[in-house]
């Protein structure tokens, strides 16, 4: 992100496969709203091999959360009220309608052929954002 | 083997073989067949291009661009043998072209299953199907292409268009 | 010239029999025909399926947007949209 700056703009869409993950989807919503959504984030990829497997992960994630100085108590009934429950599904369901099957799927600049589906190098994707950029200089954007 | 396992093992074929080569038997496998090469060429079709390369990539054995070659042929080559086959329209040579498929699935799936990579999906039939396990595709190609002998050793006397298409013998009684 | 027995025409095997069966022109080229035209319409219909995927894909694309965390600048040349799992 630091290479381009200005240049590039990435939107998140988390997509939940599990019943784990839809947890950890909605604790980082949580997060968002004391105004640390991007720090749950990154510590959830972080930590990840701690709570993966879990079948009930909120418990282990309130207390990562603690690290992070956020109100557990807050967090955890944010997430047992279901209130970011309509989004997760919204999310899910537009990535449905796309044919999302695997993650991580990215689409740049909402072009379907440009999907890239799997994890890629960090040499790839600065190869196709470089691609994406001449593009659309090219088409005087 | 001692001389009356062999003899057993022996029995099994042929009683397999003549149960194989019953008329409406073949006609039952080629279909079956085709309809399974069909369905998988179409369920790769209804995927996006991005996701059925995905799918390949998983197994690291190709180069990535013929990663990207196979994932664009391979499902109408796919459609077309399995319809060739389930018609029964150049019955050989949609047999053999399965036989090349199944034989390099077999060969993938083995490598895959020696060097331990781990795959929870094949990817065979896209979101169509059930997921399968590399030893659970090889079993099932390894019957499959037993299942094809059979069809290519009846293709004249089942029902298809390669036996509609041969005229009746002319002897005199 | 002898001609072959009944008996002796039972007991060939069936790859034998059909071989024995000479192909009439005119129905191997229906044969072709037919058999042609059942494969263009499954590559026909496997065709249609794939253009019908792609085009419904790109509107649905430009749809939704909004109240998702975003990393970058807004407005930048290049967006990116990541569907991501966190396990």
């Amino acid at each position: 992100m630091q290479r381009f700056e200005g240049q590039v703009q990435v939107v998140l869409y988390p997509f939940a496969l599990n019943p784990t993950s839809e947890v950890a989807t909605q604790a980082a919503w949580c997060a968002g709203e004391q105004g640390k959504f991007w720090e749950f984030h990154h510590m959830l990829y972080r930590r990840q091999e701690l709570w993966n497997r879990l079948a009930a992960p909120l418990e282990r994630l309130g207390e990562f959360a603690k690290d992070l100085n956020l109100d557990t108590a807050a967090l955890k009934s944010c997430v047992e009220s279901g209130r970011m429950q309509g989004r997760m599904q919204a999310d899910k369901a537009y990535g449905q309608q796309l044919q999302v099957n695997s993650t991580p799927t990215m689409f740049i600049n909402d072009n379907s052929d440009n999907r890239i589906v799997g994890t890629r190098s960090e040499g790839e994707l600065v190869r196709l954002i470089r691609q994406e950029l001449d593009r659309v200089q090219r088409s005087g954007q | 083997m001692s001389s009356v396992q062999a003899s057993s093992v022996r029995r099994y074929l042929r009683r397999w073989w003549y149960w194989c080569t019953l008329p409406w038997v073949a006609v039952l496998l080629r279909v079956l067949l085709g309809g399974v090469f069909v369905f998988a060429g179409f369920s790769k079709l209804l995927l996006p291009h991005a996701e059925v390369v995905h799918h390949m990539q998983q197994y690291q054995m190709l180069p990535g661009w013929l990663v990207s070659i196979t994932a664009t042929f391979l499902p109408w080559i796919e459609v077309g043998s399995g319809t060739a086959l389930l018609v029964g329209f150049c019955t050989t040579p949609a047999a053999l072209l399965i036989a090349v498929q199944l034989l390099s699935f077999s060969a993938l799936m083995g490598i895959v299953l020696a060097a331990d990579i781990p795959i929870e999906d094949c990817g065979c039939f896209g979101n169509l199907g059930l997921p399968e396990t590399p030893l659970q595709v090889l079993m099932r190609d390894l019957l499959m292409l037993a299942l094809l002998l059979p069809i290519v050793y009846r293709q004249r006397d089942a029902l298809g268009l390669d036996a509609w298409s041969s005229a009746p013998a002319s002897y005199e009684a | 010239m002898p001609k072959k027995s009944k008996a002796r025409m039972q007991t060939l095997s069936p790859r034998q029999q059909s071989s024995q069966k000479p192909l009439t022109p005119r129905r191997w080229r229906l044969k072709l025909v037919i058999g042609g035209a059942v494969l263009a319409v499954a590559l026909g219909v496997g065709g249609l399926v794939r253009f019908l995927q792609q085009r419904d894909l790109t509107p649905r694309l430009q749809g939704t947007g909004d109240k998702h965390y975003t990393l970058g600048t807004a407005g930048a040349a290049v967006v990116i949209k990541e569907f991501s799992d966190y396990t």
